[in-house]
């Protein structure tokens, strides 16, 4: 794992999206701190100052409300960083035990696990986050619940997917003939063993899960005003984007930036992690 | 064949089950009361419990099951609580619209995204295959709705060459006498004859359709792309090589089938994408489709209207893909045995 980390960051396709993304992260976090409009992220308006363009005083110009849009767009990588997280650990924590459980003891356990997930993947994408965000109420959090719930069925896949390939290897059923019962064959063979597919898996859903959340502030069942989040922000200048270019413009181009970001970094985790996959890209 | 068939039927019916029983649960057992909204805002009590009579929620939840899916069977899909009207019938004004933009924009992507993912593979590694494959990884990483709005600004705001949204303009659509009434505009103008709207409506759907491709197009991209490297590392092709075929000929007139049964399954997935893509796409377009019906039913809480778009949704997902399964054994004479 630590090797494969230095090789990682020795690529430059990895190395560019990952500074990137850590450069936002640091950004986000203290633009509160040194942004002249700090204010304007917890809701203040200024309304002689609105609808200006990009100009030195305003990198990315200012909304209808006078808002500074650079400061609004930078903090705006927290929340979208927090969904890729919080999207992420929820549909790793739900889906690799399910998976571990499926391919570990195989028969109707397994049966009905699959196709209990074959029912959730057949639900075409944002489709099934969209209704379980409007069931449980607007909100970035429930967003994150619904995309999670919706994405765990991949990670039950690929976590039964490693475990099919290993309880049948020579080592595992070494450790069976000792003794050793499924729990202890799933956490101490099988997990460690779908590691690196799982990272792969997650760093690329990162990306989607924040392509996700922004269309879904953009038709209001996510971030809240006044809330900063990149896709609220696009549909906040909806009214009068054609006059106002910079308004759509710059939040939707971090958006761009993000998730190709996670792409990148993902496709360049799996040439190192599973170089046979590398060719399918 | 025909056991792969009756497999391939009884798996759809299995899925579409476990389809149903999610999406009950979801509208059931998740926080918020349907009753609340039924009656709304500051309900006695004594309405909470009629409505909770009418709406079946007092019933245990077993019960409750048997009875969405006898209704559903029916093409019951309950009551819009904003318009009022049955939710079916709702829909059905509304499929043409966005089954007409979804399949155009099926079609552009097919019609560009193949031919230049075979391009690409013919040449990996020039320049010309390296912005192939950029323009795959930007398409999948645009948020639809920026790329919708972009789009506006320039063609509409800039060079007004386009119309900003819509499906067609009033007066025009008014004007005209369309002798078919199928619901699909393009074809309905196309085959009355009348020219004046049937422009009128290519212009309105280049915009929406163009966005909806862009991600498709990357996927049809790389697939083709990769679907044919592979092929072109087969013997059979090095052997037409050294028959003195060039590989452009061996392509065009074989090794090209090879990637079709790659690109048919992405096809069909991309068919998910794109009508998840409908909400947000009709929403900025005003495409009087099933996505900005779904938008609005959101934005008022319009559950049992939400609840059958997901269905109506996620039934047709799951269809094409039995077709595309069907498809493969006309694609692949291996799959037929």
């Amino acid at each position: 794992m630590h090797m494969a980390l230095q090789s990682i960051l020795s690529r430059k396709n990895a190395m560019i999206p990952g500074v990137f993304l850590l450069l936002l992260l640091f950004s986000s976090v203290l633009i509160p701190y040194v942004s002249p409009y700090a204010e304007d992220i917890r809701g203040a308006v200024h309304f002689e100052a609105g609808n200006q363009g990009p100009s030195l005083q305003h990198w990315f110009g200012t909304d209808a409300a006078g808002r500074d849009i650079f400061t609004l767009t930078i903090r705006a990588g927290l929340s979208s960083l927090k969904v890729a997280l919080g999207v992420v650990i929820l549909a790793v924590l739900l889906g690799v035990p399910l998976g571990l459980l499926a391919g570990t003891i195989g028969r109707w356990v397994d049966e009905i696990i699959m196709r209990i997930t074959d029912g959730f993947l057949a639900f075409p994408p944002l489709i099934l986050p969209l209704t379980i965000t409007a069931v449980l109420g607007p909100s970035l959090n429930n967003v994150i619940i619904g995309i999670a719930v919706s994405w765990f069925p991949w990670y039950v896949r690929i976590a039964r997917s490693q475990a099919l390939v290993i309880r049948s290897m020579d080592y595992v059923l070494l450790s069976k003939s000792m003794g050793s019962g499924n729990i202890h064959v799933m956490k101490k063979h099988i997990l460690p063993n779908s590691l690196s597919p799982i990272i792969v898996q997650a760093s690329i859903d990162a990306g989607y899960a924040i392509l996700i959340s922004a269309g879904l502030s953009f038709i209001g069942l996510g971030a809240q005003p006044p809330e900063a989040e990149w896709g609220l922000l696009i549909t906040q200048s909806r009214a009068q984007f054609l006059n106002h270019w910079w308004v759509v413009t710059f939040p939707g181009l971090f958006i761009v930036g993000t998730v190709l970001s996670f792409n990148m970094i993902g496709d360049e985790l799996r040439n190192v992690l599973n170089p046979k996959l590398a060719d399918q890209s | 064949m025909i056991k792969y068939f009756i497999k391939r039927s009884i798996l759809m019916v299995v899925v579409l089950i476990v389809v149903i029983t999610i999406t009950f649960f979801v509208s059931r057992c998740l926080p918020g009361d349907p009753t609340a909204l039924w009656v709304g805002d500051h309900p006695t009590s004594q309405q909470l419990e009629t409505a909770r009579e009418q709406l079946g929620l007092d019933q245990p939840l077993l019960k409750q099951y048997y009875s969405f899916i006898k209704k559903l069977v029916r093409g019951d899909l309950g009551i819009s609580l904003r318009t009022h009207q049955p939710v079916i019938t709702e829909l059905g004004q509304r499929f043409s619209a966005t089954f007409e933009l979804v399949t155009v924009a099926l079609v552009l992507s097919c019609l560009f995204g193949f031919p230049l993912g075979l391009l690409a593979a013919m040449k990996t590694d020039t320049p010309y295959d390296l912005f192939i494959r950029g323009i795959g990884y930007l398409g999948l990483s645009f948020p639809v709705f920026w790329l919708g709005m972009i789009l506006q600004i320039i063609f509409f705001g800039k060079l007004d060459w386009l119309p900003l949204q819509g499906r067609y303009t009033n007066h025009i659509y008014l004007d005209s006498q369309l002798i078919f009434h199928s619901g699909f505009l393009l074809v309905d103008s196309l085959f009355s004859g009348e020219w004046a709207i049937f422009s009128d409506a290519i212009k309105h759907i280049c915009l929406p359709a163009a966005t909806m491709s862009c991600a498709v197009l990357g996927i049809v991209l790389r697939t083709s792309r990769s679907a044919m490297i592979d092929t072109m590392a087969e013997p059979h092709f090095t052997t037409y090589l050294t028959y003195g075929f060039t590989p452009g000929e061996t392509i065009l007139r074989s090794s090209y089938k090879n990637t079709l049964i790659p690109v048919s399954t992405v096809v069909g997935l991309s068919y998910g994408l794109l009508l998840g893509g409908t909400f947000l796409v009709e929403a900025i377009f005003d495409w009087p489709g099933l996505g900005q019906f779904g938008v609005l039913s959101i934005l008022t809480n319009d559950f049992p209207a939400i609840i059958g778009i997901t269905f109506l949704y996620t039934a047709s997902y799951v269809v094409i893909n039995f077709f595309i399964d069907i498809i493969y054994v006309f694609l692949d004479p291996r799959a037929r045995q």
